[in-house]
């Protein structure tokens, strides 16, 4: 084989591997979306149900004879110094009975010493009781009257008892406690009301949070197990899946109308739920798909959650008790992750393409080949380093130098824009001797100048009318809050890591686009800043698009600043004095711990895939600019 | 030629690839809480001086890393500021078909801490729910948002602090942390972390920003307390009647007391390695113990020996 041959056999050979290497690419990135799209998507299935197995005569399980009264005591005591459990045994009359269980571990001695029992006997204001019992925090027992009033008693070991006033709650035949006993459903008729307890001036109140309409009267209502999720049995023999906080039914069953009525719901593992008729038949009807499913509007929506005193957008998943409605709100993540980016830009915009208009068109080459690799050297620090040192250095004085930084804002563009009017004149008609390569050594004491006057500027103005701190200013007069992590800390590290990027690539758009125009423009008389805008900008603009676009992509997917500097609050804020809470540092934080196939784990996987998803159209955008700027002045840059 | 030279980027790749050989060498493997990140280091070097062939490798992220990591036998121990939840044990099942073995190996509470400017001297569980809890299922009373809220004429407040107009910065730890879950089932009643509590993802983190901001409030695990900031006494009531505790000492009843536990998986009847069992006896020996109570811990040893005595016979 001759050497020519062989060569082209290499070649060959090399183009098909960038080829195939290409195609691999496109296929990985086409597996991750698949892969984070299957994992996320059955989070949105629609429940169903469906009848399992029917037996006939079987004997309904024997309700225990405690007069309706609940036998639960204060769920699993967390390791308190001092626990207690309450029961109730009983009520009737307007009198309430029961008995608290306490435990102190007493000293240094650790071993938990039992305390007394002490049983009580509460008369209540209430003319009749319908339904006691206890609640989630322990030594409380809330009390029904069907004539739709609640009361709250607090039970304690030294005074027996203290009851709040009663509220009026709507009227009910019938009291249901939901998991986690945070909340109830009073039955009444057609509608179940949802009644749950918030705080207030005056300590827990009962507030209806929200009304399920039903399409009949109900017979039996019954909780499906710990899941927050309820059946309800209708006088029609349909059977409706509702989801605690949601008032449309999420999935129905009709029975048909032939059979007779229910007489009990059980919740028997997961999945099946036992029907007991009133005949003695039993039937055992599979619910699929109502675990780990949420509707779209769990995600985006705002909603008064149980346990809250106002309609909110907020984060916070799986609770560690349990029962506890988890939260979420995919609207505070995207909003900490867009403004974060905003706040980078915002930042390192100006300056990044301000450099690298200068570095790459005005500024001598010798100057350049050193002033550029520096900058490019900034690339050089990984997120967590830009973070770890914003962390130890500037988040303890970013709140004493508030006001400094405003002034050193303001102070640099009006410089800029004085020295322009004083100047601009004569560079106009003498461009050879200003745009010179002195001029930047001329800048550097000027700048720094604007930078130290603004910051004197600043700290005057904040001693004189801010009494010496603005934020305490802000804080005490204008009730702005502001939080030692807050976005404008994360908005200056993430410039850090911003800047590199944009200057790098908009320099080199700039300092590769073709000379001619430029140069002729410069021949025929223009200046040199007239050059550059009519010769250089139109062909260097995609780039300097591109370059803007990685720059949002580098802020948007950032994790490790924003995991260290944000202060993960899912707050929904304009103020960049507070806290935000981004998805990439979500993702970082909770990916690990969350359960595989629980709904955590899919949202978090959606939030995955919206994260790709919009670092992908800003790449597309980003790439559709460049190609119309191509197509118009016929360059490939 | 061509191909000799690509043996030779193998060989080299291998020998890379290969761990250094040292003959005899075991790596105890630790997955799991921050909270007692600091105490095993402590014990692990002490441990290394008595078996220099032992490597000890700690992993901190949280105490929910710890399960998944034992299930999947990728760690020796698991490190927990809280026993297995159900689900993790489920987890475990399903892949090991046997319960994680767990013991109790020292006791922590948390400490809240706040700046030195900060007046404030004791806070009630009441106040606690009030300044970090977003429903207040345990207080039921409205939110607290500035320092001034706080006790003011009563006697738990010091003269001269400075902060009296600041708003409450209240911190926290990430949602992995067994602290997170702890402060919140007892504290909070298991109720929701208002939005505003920061999730940090370390105790140091912590630390480092209550001793810099004045209005900060934080709950750390009390090992990590130090002068630079200022841990607050926590109320709580026994039999009506009202006492106060510094919670920066374990030895000290602290409503937020708890157990922290190691995990480690063995086959039911087996027995765990050499290495493991060397470890457990050394932990609950005297100089294991000594380490515990000088890291500011105090020690659990009672259901630890029980646990010993069945996986290393």
């Amino acid at each position: 084989m001759s050497v020519r041959n062989y060569r082209a056999v290499v070649d060959m050979g090399a183009e098909w591997f960038i080829r195939s290497t290409s195609v691999v690419i496109l296929l990985v990135i086409a597996g991750f979306f698949l892969q984070m799209a299957s994992t996320a998507l059955p989070l949105f299935k629609e429940p169903r149900i469906s009848l399992a197995e029917v037996e006939s005569a079987v004997a309904t399980p024997v309700v225990s004879e405690i007069p309706r009264a609940v036998r639960d005591t204060g769920s699993d005591s967390p390791p308190l110094l001092v626990t207690s459990d309450l029961s109730i045994t009983g009520f009737e009359d307007g009198i309430v009975h029961g008995f608290l269980r306490t435990s102190a571990h007493s000293g240094a001695d650790l071993s938990a010493a039992r305390g007394a029992v002490t049983s009580f006997s509460i008369a209540t204001g209430l003319p009749s009781i319908s339904y006691a019992s206890t609640i989630a925090n322990g030594g409380y027992v809330a009390l029904f009257s069907a004539d739709g009033f609640f009361q709250l008693g607090k039970i304690n070991e030294s005074d027996s008892a203290k009851l709040f006033p009663p509220v009026r709650i709507p009227r009910h035949d019938e009291v249901l406690s939901t998991p986690g006993k945070r909340s109830w459903l009073l039955l009444a008729g057609d509608k179940i009301h949802h009644v749950h307890l918030e705080a207030s001036e005056g300590g827990l109140i009962a507030v209806p949070l929200l009304e399920y309409r039903l399409d009949g009267p109900a017979l039996v209502v019954s909780n499906v197990g710990l899941t927050r999720h309820f059946v309800v049995a209708d006088g029609e023999s349909r059977f409706s899946l509702y989801k605690l906080g949601q008032a449309k039914s999420r999935a129905t069953y009709s029975a048909g109308a032939s059979l007779s009525q229910v007489e009990k719901i059980e919740w028997n593992g997961p999945g099946h739920v036992d029907v007991f008729r009133v005949n003695g038949a039993l039937e055992r009807y599979r619910i699929d798909n109502f675990l780990n499913t949420l509707d779209v509007g769990d995600l985006l929506l705002p909603k008064h959650y149980e346990g809250y005193s106002e309609v909110t957008n907020t984060w916070q998943p799986e609770g560690i008790a349990e029962g506890v409605e988890p939260k979420y709100s995919f609207l505070p993540l995207l909003w900490g992750t867009l403004s974060s980016a905003f706040f980078a830009l915002i930042l390192s915009l100006p300056v990044a393409l301000g450099a690298a208009v200068y570095v790459g068109y005005f500024m001598t080459p010798a100057y350049r080949e050193i002033i550029k690799p520096v900058i490019e050297m900034l690339a050089a620090f990984p997120g967590v380093v830009i973070a770890g040192l914003a962390m130890l250095w500037l988040a303890p004085r970013l709140q004493e130098f508030v006001a400094e930084l405003i002034g050193m804002f303001v102070m640099i563009p009006v410089t800029v824009s004085v020295l322009a009017m004083l100047l601009g004149s004569r560079v106009r008609s003498r461009p050879g001797r200003y745009f010179s390569r002195r001029l930047p050594l001329l800048l550097v004491p000027i700048l720094s100048g604007a930078l130290y006057g603004g910051a004197w500027l600043g700290s005057f103005v904040d001693a004189h009318f801010f009494g010496g701190s603005l934020v305490g200013w802000l804080a005490a007069n204008r009730g702005v809050s502001v939080s030692y992590f807050n976005g404008l800390l994360v908005g200056l590290a993430l410039s850090v890591a911003t800047f590199p990027v944009i200057f790098s690539l908009a320099e080199e758009a700039i300092f590769s686009s073709p000379n001619s125009a430029a140069a002729g423009s410069l021949a025929l008389g223009a200046s040199p800043w007239q050059s550059f805008v009519d010769g250089v900008l139109p062909y260097a603009a995609s780039g300097i698009v591109a370059a803007l676009m990685l720059g949002l992509s580098r802020a948007i997917g950032e994790t490790m600043i924003l995991l260290l500097l944000s202060g993960n609050m899912p707050l929904l804020t304009v103020s960049p004095l507070e806290g935000i809470r981004s998805v990439a540092a979500t993702l970082a934080i909770e990916l690990p711990e969350a359960a595989v196939g629980s709904s955590h784990f899919r949202v978090l996987f959606l939030a995955a895939l919206m994260l790709f998803l919009l670092t992908f159209a800003i790449n597309t955008i980003a790439q559709l600019v460049k190609r119309r700027w191509h197509h118009r002045y016929g360059v490939s840059a | 030629m061509f191909r000799r030279r690509l043996s030779l980027l193998t060989l080299q790749c291998v020998f890379l690839l290969a761990p250094p050989a040292t003959a005899t060498s075991e790596v105890l493997t630790f997955v799991g809480s921050d909270t007692m990140s600091r105490l095993i280091t402590a014990w692990g070097e002490e441990f290394r001086q008595k078996f220099p062939d032992v490597v000890v490798d700690i992993q901190v992220t949280g105490s929910a890393a710890a399960p998944p990591a034992l299930a999947e036998r990728v760690a020796n121990f698991g490190v927990m500021s809280r026993p297995f939840g159900d689900g993790e044990l489920v987890d475990f099942m399903r892949r090991q078909g046997f319960m994680p073995e767990g013991m109790v190996v020292a006791r922590d509470s948390l400490a809240v801490i706040v700046n030195h400017q900060n007046p404030v001297l004791s806070l009630s569980l009441e106040q606690l729910d009030r300044i970090f809890s977003q429903g207040r299922l345990c207080s039921g009373l409205p939110s607290f948002t500035h320092w001034h809220q706080i006790g003011s004429g009563s006697l738990d407040i010091e003269e001269g602090g400075s902060n009296r107009d600041r708003p409450i910065a209240p911190l926290g730890r990430t949602a992995v942390s067994g602290s997170y879950g702890f402060f919140k089932n007892t504290v909070l009643c298991g109720g929701d972390f208002h939005p505003r509590v920061a999730e940090l993802p370390g105790f140091a983190a912590i630390v480092r920003a209550v001793s810099q901001d004045s209005g900060a409030i934080g709950y750390v695990g009390s090992g990590f307390v130090d002068s630079s900031v200022k841990a607050v006494a926590i109320e709580s009531r026994i039999d009506g009647l009202q006492t106060k505790n510094s919670s920066s000492s374990a030895s000290q009843p602290s409503p937020l007391k708890r157990d922290l536990y190691l995990y480690l998986a063995v086959v039911p009847g087996g027995a765990g390695s050499v290495a493991e069992c060397a470890f457990l006896r050394f932990i609950t020996s005297t100089a294991g113990r000594e380490i515990l109570i000088e890291q500011g811990f105090s020690p659990g040893e009672v259901e630890a020996s029980g646990v010993i005595e069945n996986v290393c016979p």
